[in-house]
Order: structure tokens, then C-alpha cells, then sequence
């Protein structure tokens, strides 16, 4: 097998682009083209951008600007993400190579393990932040044990993370190609 | 660009999936340079010639 080790760079375009198996010479070039279009529609945006809120400054309060601009760019942001997730998924470059029966399985038990990590980290990270956020809220009279057992809390976060959870595994097991 | 991969790669009884690993290729690439739909760089050519006992001459030259 002709397999290399990949370095850090190549692990996070991988990761970025959402790409599986080998990194070899077809999925680096489709990668480049894809970046080099979302880099054009970044650009083309952000130009748009910059002269619509330079002429919208002569007219509108600044602090709405402020606002528009946080909007537009977070806009501009999932555009790309939108883009970027359409192109690769178009060229099948996210489906993951099943060479037999047993690396089926393998495989199937990968994404299985990816799906509860998601699901963990889906309701570990909110419920973490939340909790900061009820602690630093004045209005919130619960001592700190009740913000962590919070049952509403919990149940709501919990079933967020268990669908969070499924739809990975679903999506994962739908881009196993046999 | 045509090529004769595939009828050279059946005519060794070998299955894509070992060709792809042989070669350090995914499938997919490996089913798109012997469709025709990619065009795959000289080392690579080199590899594929080589993972199949083969030369270029044979296996891309005026097919």
C-alpha cells in the first residue's frame, strides 16, 4: 500500500471540507478549485458589502450599521459554509470506501462512536455555557446545585443532543459507500 | 482521456478496491481515470503502469 501519513495541514483541509478516505491528487484538485470559488464568492460579497454599508454610513446611525455589518458578515460566513458543504457532497468527495463486509462494520461502528461523541459534546458544551449564563444572570435566584440538576434543562438539551446525535449517525452511515 | 486501466486490470483478475490500495488512491479517483473522466498526472500514470505490470505505452498511448 502506497499510503502516507498525513500532515496537520492536510488533516485540516480534510476536515474543514468535510472530505473522507485517501487525499489523493483528484480530491486535492477539486479542493482547489472549490476554495478558489468560495474564495471569489467571499470576495464578491465582501466588496458588495463594504460599498453598501460605506454609502448606508452617510445616512444610517452607525450603531445600526455595527449591527448590519455583525449580521451581513455571519451571513457571508454560512454562505460559504453552504457552499463549500454542497460542492463536496456534489462530488462525492465526503463518502467514505467500504472495501468488504468487515470494513463495512468497522466503518459502521466508527460513525456509531462519532454519533454519541456528538451527542456528548451537543449537550456537555450548551449546558456548560448555559450554566455560566444562569450564574452570571442576577435575575436567577437557583443555587448552583439546582442550575445543574435543572430537570427542564436537562430534558430539553437531552433530547436536542439525542436528535443531534441520530442525524449524525444517519448522515454518517448514509455516506458509507459499499 | 481514454485509457485501457480497466480491460488491463480485469484481464489481471484484479478488483478496483486492490488496484485503489495498491496505487494509494481512493475508488472513486480509480473509476474516474478508467471512465475517462479524470486525467491523472504523470507519477500517477507511473504508479498504475507499475501496480499492474504494466508501461504507459500500453496502458494510455493511443487507445
Amino acid at each position: 500500500m502506497n499510503k502516507q501519513k498525513e500532515s496537520l495541514y492536510i488533516k485540516i483541509i480534510k476536515h474543514v471540507y468535510g472530505i473522507q478516505g485517501y487525499f489523493d491528487e483528484y480530491k486535492k484538485q477539486e479542493v482547489n478549485r472549490i476554495g478558489n470559488n468560495a474564495f471569489l464568492i467571499l470576495f464578491s460579497l465582501f466588496w458588495i458589502e463594504l460599498l453598501a454599508t460605506s454609502f448606508a454610513s452617510l445616512r444610517v446611525d452607525s450603531d445600526l450599521i455595527l449591527e448590519i455589518l455583525i449580521c451581513s458578515n455571519l451571513l457571508i460566513f454560512f454562505v460559504i459554509l453552504w457552499y463549500l458543504a454542497i460542492a463536496v457532497s456534489r462530488l462525492n468527495l465526503d463518502q467514505v470506501e467500504a472495501y468488504d463486509d468487515n470494513d463495512f462494520h468497522l466503518k459502521l461502528k466508527i460513525a456509531k462512536k462519532k454519533a454519541i461523541f456528538t451527542f456528548f459534546l451537543d449537550f456537555i458544551i450548551p449546558r456548560i455555557f448555559f450554566f455560566i449564563f444562569d450564574l452570571l444572570d442576577k435575575d436567577n435566584e437557583l443555587s448552583i446545585w439546582q442550575n445543574i440538576i435543572s430537570p427542564k434543562e436537562n430534558i430539553v438539551w437531552g433530547i436536542g443532543a439525542i436528535f443531534m446525535g441520530f442525524t449524525t449517525y444517519l448522515i454518517l452511515k448514509s455516506r458509507i459507500k459499499k | 482521456m481514454n485509457n485501457k486501466v480497466k480491460i488491463i486490470r480485469v484481464s489481471k483478475d484484479m478488483q478496483q478496491k486492490d488496484l485503489a490500495l495498491k496505487v494509494g488512491i481512493s475508488r472513486q479517483t480509480l473509476s474516474l481515470i478508467e471512465k475517462g473522466q479524470y486525467n491523472p498526472s504523470l507519477k500517477l500514470c507511473v504508479n498504475i503502469a507499475e501496480a499492474l505490470d504494466s508501461d504507459l505505452n500500453t496502458l494510455f498511448w493511443k487507445v
